[in-house]
């Protein structure tokens, strides 16, 4: 193997090997490091440190990172004293361990490019930090303990990361994540069209029955035909007849039970082959949490807490898309449970307390769905205030909030910026992060219920309630204006058939007992009924359970329960109401399934429209632009329509009334400063203000000249330029430029 | 070329009642046979009709008819609508029933489209196909894609 040159990168495939087995062992130093500050380190956990930090450095030499060498060395040095002394670290060593902990970490995310201008630009900062490493002294000194004797093989350099432990363990192959996906919706899709073959075998056994129908008949006209006196040529013509009908009638059920082994074989391949493509893409929820202690001990730290995080269900799998859509939401919640649950060790112990607090993580599977709780035994959520502000901002009535339980005024927190006065702090936001952890979990086909923690009596438990897979799921279809719907079966609480006379109505509308009921008619196809104008007597209603509340939808007709391979519509209809994605069925029949959390929003009257909403026309021909500038205008509240370019806007301008237009100048067809003129000779459009967002600086002059109220240049447009421009239009309702 | 903007295009000509249009070859990724189609709720635009399975995928469907509602008044119902038309270029795919599908030029004719800017009635053409029947519109997928997805807000 050739050695590689200081100044030049790493071989790729070694460089990603490196990274590899860097990022591996890190996860064992950090965690004995966490481990160990709060008790002392063990014989074992030293020897386990000195290994994986001797690893490191012996993979370093090989791809001549002379720097990581001298840190990785000086982490041994480091805890080689720690080793001969019998000492516990003291904070100070501990916190330059963690440090050159967090130089291995950047360097693992290096790509190879970026790695030789990092080390040049480190380089002080890893020298000086060697330096401190070697010098720092050990205060916390402890009762004497036995010389902890580390075999000497375990400090043997050992390019392991090169040649042992890839002989040793199955070879890993990358693949390409879009290419798992593909296969996972190939696999799902397989599976879903299996019912196909149930109806090719009905279509068999109907044909079966047909012959042994006509075979029968045969027998009749042969008997008949033997009572008269008929020719030979036609009694021999009968007669084969009988035979090659009996030969076909034979082969056919010989290709009947042919085709039954076949489906069942492959059937069973089918489902072996999704399930193995599933198992690929499932991962140990343990994956998606190994960041947890670490960012716990440095928040911790930070506040000057005491806190221990213990994670439970580090084994149980999650589907890969799922998990990493769940650790932004993990992380925001933990975050809280830190900074505004956990009390400081003080005020812990005036209230009787343990000085440290406790926050537990736990995963697990049940009834088909994944199941994240965590709770802290922290002060929990200041209920006197979550009352006041939701006074103060109208969301209940005096009379409502005297009814309320202490766990119904939890949800309010998932308002967004529900707590918009209160402290902005720089570990757990700005008041909108429950709200963006409640929309990502939504977004999973999940749901988040927040509750006093029953254990600790006054910290917050947070339960999420995900879905396995987001490939596959078992849904019930049901019929609603004529037309295929399916309910996800995982937040269906019952199906019954309920007589007119069992519900009662109230202000034209349905309920039973004391859930609502909707008509899915009327929801899905805008046919309006009146319970007195409900055609049947006998009603098919879905409950569901969404958030603790039960909601009932009214179906034409309930069909199967059946495994449907989701298809995903947002790419071409964006987001439809109460529509939470698509699936075809065997004879090609598109079936749309129900969202049940955005149905129920709207049985309980949350559901917005775009009434009083701001209209903005967005003009670019860059697809990417269109997209960005939509976005941000979204997130600030605003209805956006796009054009693809001048004629496609004034196109749009014909169908809508804007409040605000947004254009490109250099665009196809019909360019912004055609564009702009038109404008602004027409009496209908005249005073729609238009910005104008181009590349080219010099149309400024002419751009204002024909009717701009502003330009920002491409180049030069930055995000706070941006959110003033949004800022101006939308949020202080100037409309007049 | 008579006319220097003209430019030679390879097209499909399709009917939809008594009107003729095309599309470029380039755009159309499948021919189909009639399908069911599933209503989209809450989306009222007349040129939606709803969503359709082609090759397990679900694509909208539209009625190319109610594009040109106001100069044009044959509709393509399901029961005359033979083919199905898929058409994808750049982030737009739709889908739409028509009568016939007549053929494929490998390199037709097209004097493209002269801008009126101040022309308000919204189209949707690129230009002109001269053939033997007489004259065709060239249809284009972008400002039909731009109109379906203003649709959907």
């Amino acid at each position: 193997m050739n050695s590689p040159n200081a100044s030049q990168p790493p071989d790729e495939a070694l460089y990603e090997l490196y990274c590899g087995d860097l990022k591996s062992q890190l996860k064992i130093i950090n965690d004995i490091l966490i481990a160990s500050e709060k008790n002392s380190f063990s014989a074992s956990d030293i020897s386990a440190l000195l290994r994986a930090i001797h690893s490191i450095k012996g993979a370093s030499k090989v791809i001549n990172l002379d720097d990581m060498v001298h840190l990785t060395h000086s982490m041994e040095d480091a805890l080689s004293t720690v080793q001969t002394l019998a000492e516990k670290p003291s904070e100070e060593k501990m916190g330059l361990l963690f440090k050159a902990c967090d130089f291995l970490q950047e360097v693992s995310l290096l790509s190879r490019q970026d790695l030789l201008p990092y080390m040049t630009r480190k380089k002080d900062e890893i020298v000086n930090l060697c330096h401190a490493l070697q010098a720092s002294p050990n205060i916390a000194k402890q009762e004497p303990q036995p010389t902890l004797s580390i075999p000497q093989d375990t400090l043997e350099t050992k390019n392991d990361f090169l040649f042992e432990d890839h002989e040793k363990k199955p070879q890993a192959i990358k693949l390409n994540p879009e290419n798992l996906n593909q296969l996972m919706s190939f696999a799902a899709e397989l599976l879903v069209e299996l019912p196909r073959l149930d109806s090719l075998k009905s279509y068999f056994l109907k044909e079966k029955a047909s012959l042994i129908k006509l075979e029968k008949h045969l027998d009749k006209l042969r008997e008949n035909l033997l009572k008269e006196e008929v020719s030979r040529g036609l009694q021999t013509a009968i007669c084969d007849f009988g035979r090659e009908f009996l030969n076909f009638s034979r082969e056919f059920e010989n290709g009947t039970s042919y085709y039954d082994n076949f489906s069942y074989v492959l059937a069973h391949l089918s489902e072996q082959l999704y399930l193995t493509i599933s198992a690929n893409r499932l991962r140990p929820f343990s994956d998606a949490v190994e960041s947890f202690p670490r960012m716990i001990r440095d928040l911790s730290h930070q506040l000057g807490k005491s806190v221990n995080l213990d994670i439970q269900g580090l084994d149980v799998l999650v589907d890969r898309e799922v998990l990493e859509r769940l650790i932004s939401p993990l992380t925001q919640l933990l975050k809280n449970a830190i900074d505004h649950g956990i009390e400081t060790p003080q005020e812990r112990s005036s209230v009787q307390k343990k000085t440290t607090g406790l926050i537990v993580l736990s995963a697990f599977h049940r009834n088909g769905r994944l199941w994240v709780t965590l709770s802290d035994d922290g002060r929990g959520a200041d209920l006197k205030k979550i009352k006041k502000t939701a006074l103060e901002k109208r969301l209940v009535t005096e009379k409502e909030a005297a009814n309320l339980s202490d766990n119904q005024w939890l949800p309010f927190l998932f308002l967004p910026r529900f707590f918009s006065e209160s402290h902005v702090s720089e570990i757990s936001g700005r008041g909108v992060g429950l709200s963006s952890v409640n929309n990502s979990i939504s977004e999973l086909g999940g749901s988040v219920v927040a509750s006093i923690d029953p254990k600790s009596g006054t910290g917050m438990l947070f339960t999420l309630s995900l879905p396995l897979s987001l490939s596959v799921i078992r849904v019930l279809l049901v019929k609603i204006a004529k037309e295929l719907y399916a309910l996800p079966l995982a937040g269906i609480h019952k199906v019954c058939s309920l007589s007119l006379n069992e519900c009662h109505s109230m202000n034209n509308a349905l309920f039973f007992e004391n859930c609502s009921l909707i008509d899915g008619d009327e929801i899905f196809s805008k046919i309006v009924k009146t319970p007195q104008t409900q055609e049947k007597n006998l009603l098919s209603v879905v409950f569901f359970d969404q958030n603790n509340d039960v909601v009932g939808l009214i179906v034409e007709e309930i069909i199967e329960v059946r495994d449907i391979a989701v298809l995903d519509l947002s790419h071409y209809c964006g987001k439809i109401p109460n529509i939470a994605a698509g699936t075809v069925i065997e004879d090609m029949t598109p079936v749309l399934v129900i969202d049940q959390e955005s149905l129920s929003s709207l049985m309980q009257g949350k559901h917005h429209d775009g009434v009083n909403k701001k209209w903005i026309l967005v003009v670019d021909d860059s697809h990417q632009v269109r997209s960005v500038l939509k976005e941000q205008f979204e997130k600030r509240g605003a209805c956006v329509k796009t054009a693809i370019h001048g004629r496609d806007a004034w196109n749009a301008l014909c169908e809508h009334v804007f409040d605000l237009i947004v254009t490109d100048i250099a665009m196809p067809q019909l360019d912004g400063i055609e564009l702009l003129t038109l404008i602004k000779k027409n009496q209908r459009y005249k005073d729609i203000p238009a910005i104008v967002i181009s590349a080219y600086d010099e149309k400024k002059t002419e751009s204002l000249e024909k009717g701009a109220v502003a330009f920002f240049s491409k180049n030069a447009l930055t995000q706070s330029t941006f959110d003033e421009v949004v800022s101006h239009f939308l949020d202080k309702g100037q409309m007049d430029g | 070329m008579d006319n220097p903007a003209a430019r030679f295009f390879s097209v499909l000509i399709f009917r939809l009642g008594t009107k003729r249009f095309a599309f470029e070859t380039q755009d159309i990724i499948e021919v189909v046979s009639h399908r069911p189609v599933h209503t989209i709720p809450f989306v009222s635009d007349p040129l939606i009709q709803g969503l359709i399975s082609v090759q397990g995928q679900l694509r909208i469907c539209i009625s190319l008819s109610k594009l040109f509602s106001d100069s044009f008044e044959d509709n393509v119902s399901a029961s005359t609508a033979t083919k199905c038309l898929v058409i994808q270029k750049s982030e737009f795919s739709f889908a739409f029933f028509v009568d016939e599908v007549e053929s494929v030029i490998a390199s037709a004719y097209v004097i493209p489209y002269i801008i009126n800017p101040e022309q308000t009635i919204p189209d949707y053409f690129i230009g002109d196909i001269q053939d033997d029947f007489g004259k065709v519109g060239l249809l284009d997928p972008l400002l039909i894609g731009s109109k379906i997805q203003r649709c959907f807000l």
